[in-house]
């Protein structure tokens, strides 16, 4: 089981599919990943939603209920500090319909791009997924597929 | 020259709070021990 070496921020989180994984707080990592940028020459970083907290297996409303509570506190980052950071959505992709719906609500609250989780179904049920859902969204919006994990 | 950083991750304290409460729908579970927390 993985441990939180490089969590600074001593929160972990395990899932029983890929072990523990590290988390940062928004209470203190803005500071922290501002100093990190300045150090390393980056101007804006992208964030998104930890993979395995899309809950891709899980049933779609769960899978919509979770992509909110993050969309609605990713929108609070991205009004904090929108020169350094822009945010992503998570969509519930397991009702390609209902990601296309919360990837509207998002975008509506000023989510800028959308992040589609790993390893979601059998590769020909995802890719049949994604085709559906980039079908069905209103609005042109980045995405990006996450590697795998 | 304007670099962007196109992967990073977040996770919210409204998710470790909402999963502390729904967590068991989703088989996770959120404990802590010495003042850190683990799930």
């Amino acid at each position: 089981m993985r441990r939180a070496s490089s969590s600074a921020m001593g929160v972990v989180f395990h899932d029983p599919g890929i072990g523990d994984a590290p988390i940062d707080v928004l209470s203190q990592m803005r500071a922290r990943r501002i100093a990190d940028m300045d150090r390393e020459g980056i101007t804006m970083q992208a964030i998104s939603c930890v993979p395995f907290l899309m809950y891709p297996d899980v049933d779609a409303d769960l899978g919509a209920a979770i992509a909110q509570v993050s969309n609605d506190a990713m929108v609070a980052l991205a009004e904090g500090d929108p020169a350094h950071f822009v945010p992503l959505a998570s969509v519930p992709i397991q009702n390609p319909a209902a990601a296309a719906r919360e990837l509207e609500r998002a975008a509506k609250l000023g989510l800028r791009g959308v992040e589609i989780p790993p390893k979601s179904d059998r590769p020909a049920t995802r890719r049949i997924r994604l085709r559906e859902f980039f079908g069905k969204r209103r609005r042109r919006s980045d995405g990006g597929l996450h590697p795998s994990i | 020259m304007n670099v962007i950083d196109m992967h990073n991750h977040f996770i919210a304290p409204e998710v470790i709070d909402y999963l502390g409460r729904e967590g068991k729908h989703y088989a996770t579970r959120i404990v802590e021990r010495d003042g850190r927390r683990f799930s």
